[in-house]
């Protein structure tokens, strides 16, 4: 299956690339789309992403065809021909 | 500009308008009705319509439109000529238009970005919670990790917020008013007239007391909250540790009270701890074990029946000697005798063991309560601390010895206990938004179901390599920092090679100058900033530093959908009606002003970003279905807070609805307010998480030469004393301390003249209180002029006020006052500047969560002056 995976913020411009197209295999999780991304951008670009293995840091948001996932479990649905995959990092401090 | 409100309500005059809105005179964002004469403003008033204040507005709130009229704001987008920055430098500020403003900035920003975009510093008031969200979310898609509140979070709760979110899921606590007998405040103004909720807090506080709860408030100073107490208990400055964890020791070993059914079900109190200090551990899943009493053996937590943990004893498990986390609790707090507490907080142990005994027995453990036909338990004490207790380097055992109090008598979220501000929402009836529940993490420990920002207080961060000018990427427990303003940040970024500097501060109405610490060493800090964009009200003490100062419409003239929300901050707890008000424009500004939240969606579109921007508006307003923002699509803000209010209430609820409406509320659940007795999770009382945190921290900061110390890492809270508590320097013998004055918001009331004239005729907001009898021992007198120095030869003068209320060995200033930039001109000279007293370096923060290099505690001490007196009595220039 196509993936196409979005980076916004401080992703797109760590890997350099705004927008990556992945050929993943049928029932693909985004464990999977997120180990391919490590392969492509390395350990400091997944270090952005996950908190310990296989959970995300809090404050990363992926959206898989525009609904929010959180559990890496989740299989991805080609929403027509590709999944789309958004991610952000909403990594700042809050006080008050 | 958009089209302000309509009239809502007419007397049949054209021009005759009451618009429903949100105040932001300080972040209790209470809901208001402002009342618009022929376009003209002429009063503010609470909104009876609205849970938030419930139609009360206090002194500030009423005073808004002095704010809002006042000839001084800024009023035209400013180009500072004079390149030469500096305390009493002139900018030589000229006249810009807004293209050309716009355009500089975003040229700038955008090779920022290109370069790296942490050189992006962005900066924030609490006061305007509505800045929260766009600010946030042009961090977010400009890709900065570098964002802070208020001056580094000095008025901020670090400590509160920390502990309230790991133990609550929320960012503040609060006496369940509407049930509790018994609430004991140590530092906190919940219900009087400040913080979170304050105008609602106002009513529900006094009605409590009106029906019989006993408030006893443990304060130096018996000003806002002593005053309206049943009891003030005067305690030595920065000691509340100390007191809370003997009136543990009284409740647990000397009374032997304690909800046993609570700790086994909502604690980690049955967790095994071996010698190393830490869990035992399932081999196989990893899982904490617990002596299950029945089977006699470890269980992984979740395996046994939570009445049959074992809570006292010892035991061994695959060879490990180990005890429950509250065998090791109650041995540990037998140090802590009321005799002991007595030397340390100079509360008499008679009334230690006292205050112990009453919280204790009116908690009531064991009854229940039926509230809309659900039986819970009925626990009527609370335990609630804020900024006050907790502003020094001992911040986060302080709150939580406070908060042991309620766990241990199983009161935390309980009826009538100490409440989280509202952590669990089941979201309104038609929609099911919005929806958070705290939920189990790893461990079984909580995880909150909303949070302020995004980086959750648990599970904690791993510490890495700091990346985060604050240096929070590191120390994973702190919020806000100091360490991009500090004076020796440029020693710690060079020991954690931080591969960048930041170079454009991007500031939110913060007057820096004023809020973090003393004024030279920000100053310093502000001026190695290559490039300054500063939105303001007025030309404050810090726009003196910015390059381009941009008019900032103020809170009668803006819009927000979300002024209240997340409900974790200050919309009030307890039972009652969830509610979500707007804020929205009641008057066009009068000048150039344009609204922040406008502008930074402008910026977005010059810089390029508005993928990014919009997003950062999906993720963060959580956005969905046909109201998600298209990636390429350029929206107003005015269609975000739309698109926003629909997602959450329905298409026929938008903007236009909430405009003639002002509010929507529904009424909460006892399942919601009461959520902890319905949901499986388990709070820590003890960390055992802190000191492997630690040794991760340290094996990182100490090869780097910054030792990181044991004794605030232990998995149990302990009172250690700040250097102003061991300080013996002859002649150094008060402890100074700040507190929030009622009638002003941090630094940025003083120039409403009707804040300022109430502040004049109050003895206190302007003046250095010292003990009565103190200051004649000292020979002082009410109303000289006087000096006051620390340790460190830092000095502040203000005028004297001699007051019975304070401690003996207290000095009492309040406010963030002392302005003296002239673009303040109500402001300037009044009261007393007393940040300027503060270092501001790692050696004056908590190791823990970089809290606590100013306010409310005596980390700076009050000498004499000349020979012989404490005081000089002429003024020094």
């Amino acid at each position: 299956m196509m993936v196409n995976v979005r980076l916004f913020g401080m992703l797109g411009i760590l890997a350099k690339e705004r927008s990556v197209a992945l050929h993943m295999a049928e029932r693909a999780t985004l464990g999977d789309v997120l180990a391919e991304l490590g392969k492509r951008f390395g350990r400091e670009f997944m270090d952005r992403i996950l908190r310990v293995p296989g959970e995300m840091h809090s404050y990363c948001r992926v959206f898989v065809n525009d609904i929010p996932v959180d559990d890496l479990g989740t299989e991805l649905e080609t929403n027509g021909s590709v999944a789309e995959v958004g991610m952000i990092l909403l990594m700042a401090s809050e006080g008050g | 500009m958009e089209m302000v409100a309509e009239a809502t309500q007419t007397n049949g005059q054209l021009n005759d308008a009451w618009i429903p809105s949100a105040c932001s005179l300080c972040y209790g964002t209470c809901s208001i009705l402002a009342h618009r004469l022929d376009g003209v403003l002429v009063k503010i008033e609470g909104n009876p319509e609205s849970a938030v204040g419930k139609g009360r507005l206090c002194g500030k709130g009423v005073s808004g439109l002095m704010t809002h009229y006042d000839p001084h704001r800024v009023r035209v987008p400013l180009r500072r000529t004079n390149p030469i920055k500096g305390i009493g430098i002139d900018p030589g500020w000229k006249e810009i238009s807004w293209d050309a403003a716009l355009d500089e900035i975003a040229e700038r920003l955008r090779k920022l970005r290109e370069d790296d975009p942490r050189k992006l510093f962005i900066q924030r008031t609490t006061t305007v919670t509505s800045s929260r969200t766009p600010i946030q979310v042009f961090a977010a898609a400009f890709g900065t990790p570098n964002r802070s509140s208020a001056g580094g979070g000095l008025h901020c709760g670090n400590g509160a917020h920390l502990i309230s979110g790991i133990m609550h899921a929320s960012w503040s606590v609060v006496p369940d008013f509407q049930y509790c007998n018994y609430a004991v405040y140590f530092g906190a103004s919940k219900g009087h007239s400040a913080g979170h909720a304050s105008c609602s807090n106002m009513g529900l506080a006094a009605d409590a007391r009106a029906r019989g709860m006993k408030m006893v408030v443990v304060d130096p100073m018996c000003n806002f909250a002593a005053a309206k107490a049943t009891e003030w208990v005067p305690i030595r400055v920065g000691t509340d540790a100390a007191l809370a964890l003997a009136m543990c020791n009284v409740t647990v070993n000397e009374l032997g009270i304690y909800d046993a059914p609570y700790l086994q079900a909502k604690t980690n109190a049955p967790y095994l701890i071996g010698p190393d200090k830490s869990y035992v551990r399932d081999p196989e899943s990893r899982k904490p074990l617990v002596w299950d009493r029945v089977v006699r053996k470890a269980q992984p937590y979740d395996a046994a029946k939570p009445q049959e943990m074992a809570l006292e004893g010892k035991f061994e498990v695959n060879g490990v000697p180990c005890e429950p986390s509250f065998q090791l609790l109650k041995e540990h707090l037998k140090t802590f005798t009321p005799e002991w507490a007595e030397r340390i907080t100079t509360i008499p142990a008679k009334n230690i063991r006292r205050l112990g005994s009453e919280f204790a027995r009116e908690a009531r453990v064991g009854s229940t309560i039926v509230i809309d036909g659900i039986t819970l338990p009925y626990r009527p004490v609370a335990a609630i601390a804020f900024r006050g207790s907790q502003g020094h380097m001992n911040s986060v055992y302080d709150f939580l010895a406070v908060d042991l109090l309620n766990h241990l008598v199983g009161s935390a979220d309980m009826v009538g206990g100490c409440l989280g501000f509202n952590p669990a929402c089941h979201g309104h009836p038609d929609t099911g938004r919005p929806h958070f529940i705290p939920k189990a993490g790893p461990d079984g420990l909580m995880i909150t179901g909303i949070w302020m920002a995004h980086h959750n207080p648990y599970p904690i961060r791993e510490p890495r390599m700091p990346e985060q000018v604050g240096l929070q990427d590191l120390f994973v427990l702190c919020q806000t920092s100091p360490f991009s303003d500090s004076s020796d940040h440029e020693e710690l970024w060079d020991k954690f090679h931080l591969p960048y500097r930041p170079e454009i501060l991007l500031n939110y109405g913060t007057n820096l100058l004023m809020s973090i610490g003393n004024k030279e060493t920000v100053a310093k800090s502000l001026a190695k900033f290559k490039f300054i964009i500063s939105f303001d009200l007025f030309l404050t003490e810090s726009s003196d530093f910015a390059d381009i100062v941009l008019p900032d419409c103020d809170y009668l003239e803006s819009l927000d959908s979300r002024p209240n929300f997340p409900f974790i901050f200050n919309l009030p707890g307890g039972m009652g009606e969830w509610c979500w008000p707007i804020k929205q424009p009641t008057v066009n500004p009068d000048g150039q002003q344009r609204r922040c939240s406008d502008i930074l969606v402008e910026l977005a579109d010059r810089i390029g970003m508005r993928e990014d921007l919009n997003a950062a508006f999906n993720a963060i307003l959580k956005l969905e279905g046909p109201f998600r923002l298209e990636r390429e699509r350029r929206y107003s803000y005015e269609e975000v807070c739309d698109a926003e209010l629909k997602t959450n209430f329905g298409p026929d609820r938008g903007l236009e609805w909430f405009r003639k409406h002002g509010v929507i509320k529904w009424p909460k659940k006892p399942g919601e307010v009461y959520w902890r007795h319905c949901v499986d999770v388990r709070v820590p009382i003890y960390w055992e998480f802190l000191p492997a945190i630690r040794e991760k921290i340290a094996a990182i900061a100490e090869p780097r030469g910054v030792k990181i110390p044991q004794e605030y890492y232990e998995p149990l809270p302990d009172w250690i004393p700040c250097s102003s508590h061991v300080e013996n320097t002859p002649g150094y013998d008060l402890f100074a301390f700040y507190y929030r004055d009622i009638i002003h918001t941090n630094s940025f009331t003083m120039e409403n003249p009707w804040l300022d004239e109430a502040a004049r005729l109050d003895p206190y907001s302007y003046t250095i209180a010292i003990n009565a009898e103190t200051g004649r021992k000292k020979g002082l007198k009410e109303g000289e002029e006087i000096w006051v120095e620390t340790e460190k030869g830092r000095r502040v003068k203000g005028r004297l006020h001699l007051t019975e209320a304070i401690h003996p060995e207290g000095l009492g200033i309040g406010a963030c006052a002392g302005h003296w930039g002239d673009g303040m001109p109500v402001a300037k000279g009044k009261g007393v500047f007393f940040n300027d007293l503060l270092e501001v370096d790692f050696d004056h923060v908590s190791p823990v969560n970089l809290k606590g290099l100013c306010r409310a505690l005596g980390r700076r001490n009050a000498r004499r002056q000349g020979k012989g007196r404490f005081f000089q009595r002429s003024l020094r220039g």
